[in-house]
């Protein structure tokens, strides 16, 4: 249920751009959801479309990209990505493990006019 | 058009958490945002935290639930000092709701602040309230397969405590499952088992806690 303050958050921040940008009307907005943030994207969908939904941007639509788990072994070097959350290295059986990608959240870029 | 924003969704929730943590740094205290279900023994890990470091080290509370003043009024009834925060329908303490708590608290009469966060084990994680540590809790009761399927607090935590290790006889927990789920997510995080009912493994708790306070990195 934290996609209802993630979604608080990115409507206003959607809010301002348009603003800034002086936008009239807001199509799309794409955010980048990394799978370490435990998002459910239909929740964060329904969330935000309601939000937005109490602004002069009703109608927007949220495109989420969700992105895989990446690491990279500091130890081997040797780089893993996919679902499985382990964190221990395939390869040397390393712990110390660099996050590559998924832990992303945020708001990539929108389309109005 | 196409208007590239590349900023961080959560930013305006991390910028008051970063602020929060200056404040407590400033003011030398310790803070522990303690993460766990309902029912996995948060406010009886902070009475046997309190009990352990009593005349030593002063701890303040924050209390986050839904509804209701319960947990509150049993710590005040052990001399505690503790402030509720209700959340209404949210699932989490947010770092805004620590900041406007912090108007309340005499932080500089503190050595350690417990942030008892909604008895959860997903959405918490994901706000930086500009505590010092995070400090997973579990309970024997829960299941083994905890860190398995909440994977999030298990790489974030510092610590994890396992409470109501006196039901492990009784029940179909198995320390082996759980310690390789849990060091699957996390191969170099402390344990310690507990028992807030019988007391036992309560004075490692205690420990670690005074251990973490006077550590250069500790408040």
């Amino acid at each position: 249920m934290h996609e209802w303050t993630i979604a608080d958050n990115l409507v206003r921040l959607v809010v301002e751009t348009a603003r800034s940008e002086g936008l009239e009307k807001v199509s799309e907005v794409y955010v980048k959801v990394g799978v370490l943030r435990q998002v459910i994207p239909e929740t964060l969908k329904a969330a935000f479309s309601r939000l937005v939904g109490e602004t002069g941007y009703a109608g927007a639509e949220l495109k989420i990209e969700e992105v895989p788990l990446a690491v990279k072994c500091r130890g081997c070097g040797s780089e893993k990505a996919g679902d499985d959350l382990a964190f221990t290295c395939g390869e040397c059986g390393g712990i110390d493990l660099e996050i590559i990608s998924g832990d992303e959240l945020y708001l990539d870029y929108l389309e109005g006019k | 058009m196409r208007v590239a924003i590349k900023e961080d969704i959560l930013k305006e929730e991390d910028r008051v958490g970063a602020e929060n943590r200056r404040v407590f740094r400033q003011h030398g205290v310790a803070v522990f945002n303690l993460i766990g279900s309902p029912g996995s023994g948060k406010t009886s890990l902070i009475e046997a935290a309190h009990r352990e470091l009593a005349g030593d080290l002063a701890i303040g509370v924050i209390e986050g639930d839904l509804a209701s003043d319960k947990d509150t009024v049993r710590l005040r009834g052990l001399g505690l000092s503790a402030l509720q925060i209700n959340t209404g329908r949210g699932c989490h303490l947010s770092p805004l709701m620590i900041k406007e708590a912090l108007t309340e608290i005499k932080l500089e009469s503190l050595d350690i602040l417990i942030i008892e966060n909604v008895g959860n084990l997903v959405c918490p994680v994901s706000f930086d309230l500009g505590e010092t540590a995070k400090i997973g809790l579990v309970s024997v009761a829960e299941g083994d397969d905890k860190p398995t399927k909440y994977p999030l607090l298990f790489r974030e935590a510092e610590v994890v405590i396992l409470n109501k290790i006196d039901l492990v006889p009784h029940s179909d927990f198995s320390r082996e499952a759980f310690y390789s789920g849990l060091r699957a997510i996390n191969p170099a995080i402390g344990v310690i088992e507990v028992s807030c009912r019988t007391g036992e493994g309560i004075g490692e708790w205690g420990a670690w806690l005074r251990e973490r306070v006077s550590s250069p990195a500790g408040r």
